[in-house]
């Protein structure tokens, strides 16, 4: 049990899932910080990533392609078809509710978990399937320590990622009209920023940063209609995180994912889901704007 | 025979609040009318009226102020132009806008910027977590194709205290200063209109007095035409060509500023220099009567 072996190669585990959680958790972040809605159906987004990724190769692999085709062609239709689901989305659920108090639009996303589940299952059956993953399966040693090389490449292009968009969303131009967006909507819109336009940027960008999370997560797990069950982990992370704080979330998926894949070593995997929140707790009750969070921003 | 008589006073009354005051005086304007409403009515929550029927008018290259009380519908007049009613639930049921001769209606906020109409809100509003410049580039968000960089430096020298701070946020500045960004991210993009809500709310003498030099020679230099809402009608008086006076959502008393400010019941109720020393509500209601004829 205290073997130091298995404790390191859970801890890369628990950072490498750490990773992508900080990926599933900026989509959060994003489109609360524009729109103030928390989107509890990220997961369920994320999961229909996947599923169209694993149509989009499925189709090619069924012309005989080679593997580069594939990606090349597959990887950019699932974005596209993700931020069109993601305006879609925008448009008709949200932009109608657009200037009432924030709550209807959070029970919105609650009921679009049952609905993108129930459409993912009917489209695509509720059995597990396997798409195929972006980096192969390998297991390198290193001395005798176990390094799962999937995990590893997923996490190193989701950290790139999740450093690519952050640092758009510093210094570039639409960057700064979704941060004056979220701190005055109206104001924001007198200097000329087209609101909607923004809430509809942040709905894209929050859908495809978590298709490609989806992308990421469904081969190592398996791909069924409740792979958005993962949401449930990032809702901890982006709370323990502090709700608008894009740093915050990246400290924080990395404590829940390792603080998981410890709770698993030493209890069981059953445990893994309800320690994240026992930490969240204990924070929340120290710094209840979680880590890095704005101090004056609404709880949920 | 009595009412017969009181009719005729009243009629009496009528008539020389038309022709003694300055309220007949045409506006006397032969430039071109770039904002033009016209019985103006607007709803909060579809049952509180905030305007009861506003109309007027500013010509290219004035100083217009809009005075009143709280409460009397300033900035909601600036809300309905600017369009930006729908974030307080407001409405406009009745009347019209024109800027620049074409109706604003079916124009959002945001393309409103686009055709020159900038509006420094109440109480400055600027994004306190972004840095000064940051400020600026949001304004110069949708304009990106015509902003250029010596438009931010033409923002810097017109108030130089923001220069040397460009990269702070804009949250730790001091009131003048925010007010002053405030300012520059309405000028970036050089508007036609620029709509002000008390420019001098919350900021000490001095600076008030900065504040408006800088308005008159924003006005002068770069030919923005300005519509100011004050509460500080002596600073209006000073500052701007033509006065509107708004009350309870109804414009009551209009004109030249050097006329209204001969007028007597003006110089007691808004500037208050009258010298008159009245002593009872009887005194005042020849003044209270004037405002209904004209409302």
């Amino acid at each position: 049990m205290f073997d130091p072996i298995f404790l390191i190669e859970n801890s890369i585990t628990g950072l490498f899932s750490g990773g992508i959680y900080a990926l599933i958790g900026l989509g959060v972040v994003f489109i609360f910080r524009a729109t103030k809605v928390f989107n509890f159906a990220h997961g369920a987004v994320m999961m229909f990533g996947a599923y169209f990724y694993l149509t989009f190769s499925e189709i090619l692999i069924s012309f005989g392609s080679p593997n580069w085709l594939i990606f090349l062609i597959s990887l950019p239709l699932t974005f596209t078809a993700s931020a069109l689901l993601g305006m879609i989305i925008e448009k008709f659920l949200m932009r109608p509710m657009m200037g009432q108090h924030p709550f209807p639009l959070i029970m919105i996303t609650i009921g679009l978990i049952s609905v993108l589940e129930g459409a993912a299952a009917m489209i695509w059956t509720p059995a597990a399937q396997y798409p195929k993953p972006l980096f192969p399966l390998n297991i390198d040693f290193i001395g005798s320590l176990a390094i799962n090389r999937q995990m590893l490449f997923s996490f190193i292009l989701a950290i790139i990622i999740f450093l690519i968009i952050s640092i758009l969303f510093v210094r570039s131009r639409s960057g700064v009209a979704i941060r004056a967006t979220a701190t005055d909507q109206s104001t924001a819109a007198l200097m000329g920023i087209n609101v909607s336009g923004v809430f509809s940027l942040s709905w894209i960008i929050a859908c495809v940063t978590g298709s490609l999370a989806g992308i990421l997560l469904a081969p190592l797990n398996s791909l069924t209609p409740t792979l958005g069950i993962v949401g449930l982990s990032v809702i901890s992370v982006v709370i323990l995180g502090g709700l608008d704080s894009i740093i915050g979330v990246l400290i924080a998926a990395f404590i829940i994912g390792w603080v998981e894949s410890m709770a698993s070593h030493f209890f069981g995997g059953q445990y893994k889901e309800i320690v994240p929140y026992i930490i969240v707790l204990l924070i929340i009750i120290i710094k209840p704007h979680g880590l890095m969070g704005t101090r004056q921003i609404d709880r949920l | 025979m009595v009412f017969f008589f009181l009719s005729l006073i009243g009629l009496q009354l009528k008539l020389d609040n038309f022709c003694g005051g300055v309220f007949l005086a045409p506006p006397q304007k032969d430039r071109l009318i770039l904002l033009k409403v016209s019985n103006l009515n607007v709803y909060y929550h579809r049952v509180i009226q905030a305007l009861r029927g506003v109309s007027f008018e500013i010509s290219d290259g004035e100083i217009v102020s809009l005075l009143g009380s709280n409460g009397a519908g300033k900035s909601t007049a600036l809300n309905a132009i600017s369009n930006i009613l729908s974030f307080q639930n407001g409405e406009i049921s009745e009347g019209k806008i024109e800027f620049n001769g074409t109706t604003t209606f079916g124009k959002s906020a945001n393309n409103l910027v686009k055709l020159g109409m900038a509006y420094v809100r109440e109480g400055r509003k600027i994004f306190s977590d972004l840095t000064v410049n940051e400020n600026l580039i949001a304004a110069s968000y949708a304009l990106k194709k015509t902003v250029k960089k010596n438009d931010f430096e033409q923002v810097y020298d017109l108030f130089k205290p923001l220069a040397s701070r460009r990269k702070e946020i804009a949250g730790y500045l001091s009131g003048g200063e925010q007010q002053m960004l405030a300012f520059g991210r309405a000028l970036i993009g050089n508007p036609k209109l620029l709509l002000m809500d008390e420019p001098s709310l919350g900021l000490a003498p001095v600076m008030v007095e900065e504040i408006f030099n800088i308005i008159s020679k924003i006005n002068k230099d770069l030919n923005t035409t300005i519509l100011l809402v004050e509460q500080n009608a002596n600073l209006a008086f000073k500052f701007s060509d033509y006065i509107y006076i708004i009350e309870s959502g109804k414009i009551v008393i209009e004109g030249k500023v050097d006329k209204l400010q001969q007028d007597s019941d003006v110089q007691e109720f808004y500037l208050g220099v009258g010298n008159k020393n009245y002593k009872s509500y009887r005194d005042i209601k020849h003044y209270k009567r004037r405002k209904r004829w004209l409302s």
